[in-house]
């Protein structure tokens, strides 16, 4: 009785706050696959969501016991209802974006889907498929990217329609919602080693092995400017940018260009693909955290509001509410 | 020629709020009519400086100062001395102008030095930043932060000369006040942000840090407005409460962002 006394108390559901922050702070908890710490945070989150589940319930009947009361003063009773039913909405919101929070890191669907020009992807648990039709990159006149557009479409049964795909405007189709995520290059590299050739398709980032020497593929870049490693625009100089350990090298090829590695060995960036990347997901309890968010918000605007209006000092409300 | 322009008021800027500062600090040790009435003049001398650097940077870049650190931090130094002077002239004390203008003096010298040329610099909007849900996340964000910083200067003045200028007024009503906005602005700052992020990424909580620190300052302030009901409660614990969580606030936008790598490195 003593341990439930504690329990459902004030300074559990703040120490358990805190908890909760300071696990997620030196733990990745977006990472299901860090099982072990997972289910403690688990279990804490859990707490915190039955700590408020408790006042909440507890509110509850304090608003019903206020809608059974008689009394004179209706001003008085509807300001008295709406803070309680504002501090209810609260702490009801609170605990539904927790609970919103752990069924979308538990029941969740999240992937990144990598597609070229002509691939296609079916969405889960759906008869959906996304295809991608192009992929563009907008640019300001200094360069830099303005925007990143997917141009998918959605095919469903007979019917085709076209979409966009945009950072900050995400796709939602089939219960599943699709976000441009981001995007890159995958080189076509020919080996030349006189008398036999070998073609490999690499990405950034990504190396590919020559017996004991190696090349490291760092990036594409649509307009090169020397001196300067970063994207520069849409057109002008394409080239790729590569590294060779073994000579410490850094350099650029241009698209076509065949650039000497070793005494018999000759490379070149062929050509090179775009493919975007899409994140894919579902979030079922999306709907309980938007919910939860809009009460929290909502019943704080109100609480205040409603406490200015009664006059008081918040302490005085809260011993009220507390009993 | 406008860059020029919003350097030379940047500048004048850091000097208006720090004479400002000094000048509240002579006419708290002393009380003289004249000091206080220059250091107003200083500070309101100084906003409309501030004011002028954020429209002129406005019209550099041709979009709102909500972007990057520099453009948070001159729009919260300008944020800080409005709600002040705001403060002076509704209360009719200048106790806590001494530690505000040092702290919106402090704000900006903090860009003049290490990020100077950062106001003059046109960057272009990443596709991420372009959404009304980041404008109004940031501009919730300040007016939190504005809050937070007067309630703590405020409490800091009483706690540090409150015999002198603080007579008559319900200090801990005011500092609860001021406390009341700030919270209320930084909840819905969080809840604009997770609607920006989950339309940007796919993902409206990633804990990470700067999330996190906004969880753990929105939790102390929250535990503020539980512990006024604890009959400890005191017009100076009150006042250490909001000077604590202040701290908090410094180190959720300084520490998180310089120190710490997350989604809102950018910022």
């Amino acid at each position: 009785m003593e341990f439930f006394k504690s329990f459902k108390s004030m300074q559990t559901g703040f120490t358990l706050l805190l908890l909760i922050s300071l696990f997620a702070s030196f733990v990745d908890v977006s990472n299901p696959s860090a099982a072990y710490s997972f289910i403690g945070f688990y279990v804490l989150v859990i707490l915190f969501v039955i700590n408020l589940a408790i006042y909440v319930v507890n509110k509850l009947k304090k608003i019903i016991q206020i809608l059974k009361m008689r009394t004179e003063s209706r001003r008085t009773l509807y300001i008295g209802l709406g803070l309680h039913l504002s501090l209810f909405a609260v702490h009801a919101g609170i605990a539904l974006v927790f609970m919103g929070n752990m069924l979308d890191l538990s029941l969740g669907y999240n992937q990144r889907v990598e597609m070229r020009p002509g691939e296609t992807f079916k969405l889960p648990d759906s008869n959906t498929t996304l295809k991608l039709e192009d992929f563009q990159i907008d640019y300001y006149e200094d360069g830099s990217p303005s925007q990143y557009t997917s141009k998918v479409l959605v095919i469903e049964k007979d019917k085709e329609v076209l979409h966009d795909i945009t950072v900050n405007h995400p796709l939602k189709i089939s219960g599943s919602k699709m976000y441009q995520e981001s995007y890159g290059w995958r080189m076509n590299i020919e080996i030349d080693g006189g008398n036999k050739s070998k073609k490999y398709l690499v990405k950034s980032g990504e190396e590919i092995g020559l017996g004991d020497n190696k090349i490291e593929i760092i990036r594409y870049v649509p307009n090169f400017v020397h001196g300067k490693m970063r994207e520069q625009g849409i057109s002008g100089n394409p080239a790729v940018i590569y590294f060779i350990p073994q000579k410490d090298l850094t350099s650029a090829a241009k698209l076509g260009e065949k650039v000497k590695i070793s005494d018999n060995e000759y490379l070149t960036f062929v050509d090179k693909q775009v493919f975007t990347v899409l994140k894919v997901k579902t979030s079922p309890g999306l709907p309980f955290v938007e919910s939860g968010g809009a009460m929290l918000v909502i019943g704080i605007v109100l609480v205040f509001l409603l406490m200015n209006n009664k006059a008081m000092r918040f302490n005085d409300v809260y011993k009220d509410v507390s009993k | 020629m406008i860059k020029m322009a919003i350097l030379a008021f940047f500048y004048f800027t850091i000097v208006a709020f720090f004479l400002s500062a000094v000048f509240y600090y002579i006419n708290t040790k002393n009380l003289g009519k004249t000091s206080g009435k220059i250091a107003t003049s200083l500070a309101v001398t100084g906003l409309i400086t501030s004011t002028i650097v954020l429209l002129l940077r406005v019209m550099l870049t041709g979009q709102g100062p909500f972007s990057n650190s520099v453009e948070f931090l001159v729009l919260l130094s300008w944020l800080c001395v409005l709600f002040y002077l705001l403060f002076e002239f509704k209360f009719k004390t200048q106790s806590a102008g001494f530690l505000m203008l040092l702290l919106a003096g402090l704000l900006v010298l903090f860009v003049a030095l290490i990020m100077p040329r950062s106001l003059i610099m046109i960057n272009s909007q990443p596709p991420v930043l372009k959404s009304i849900w980041l404008s109004s996340h940031v501009f919730t964000a300040v007016l939190a932060y504005g809050a937070f910083a007067l309630a703590a200067a405020v409490s800091a003045s009483y706690l540090l000369y409150s015999s002198k200028g603080f007579k008559e007024l319900n200090v801990e009503n005011i500092i609860y006040g001021i406390i009341v906005f700030g919270f209320v602005m930084l909840t819905i700052t969080i809840f604009l942000g997770a609607i920006w992020a989950e339309q940007a990424w796919g993902c409206y909580w990633s804990w990470d840090p700067k999330e996190i620190w906004s969880l753990i300052t929105w939790g102390i302030y929250a535990l503020y407005f539980h512990f006024r009901s604890s009959k400890h409660w005191s017009d100076q614990v009150a006042a250490i409460f909001a000077v604590g969580g202040f701290v908090v606030v410094l180190f959720t936008f300084f520490g998180v962002n310089f120190l710490m790598r997350g989604l809102h490195s950018y910022a």
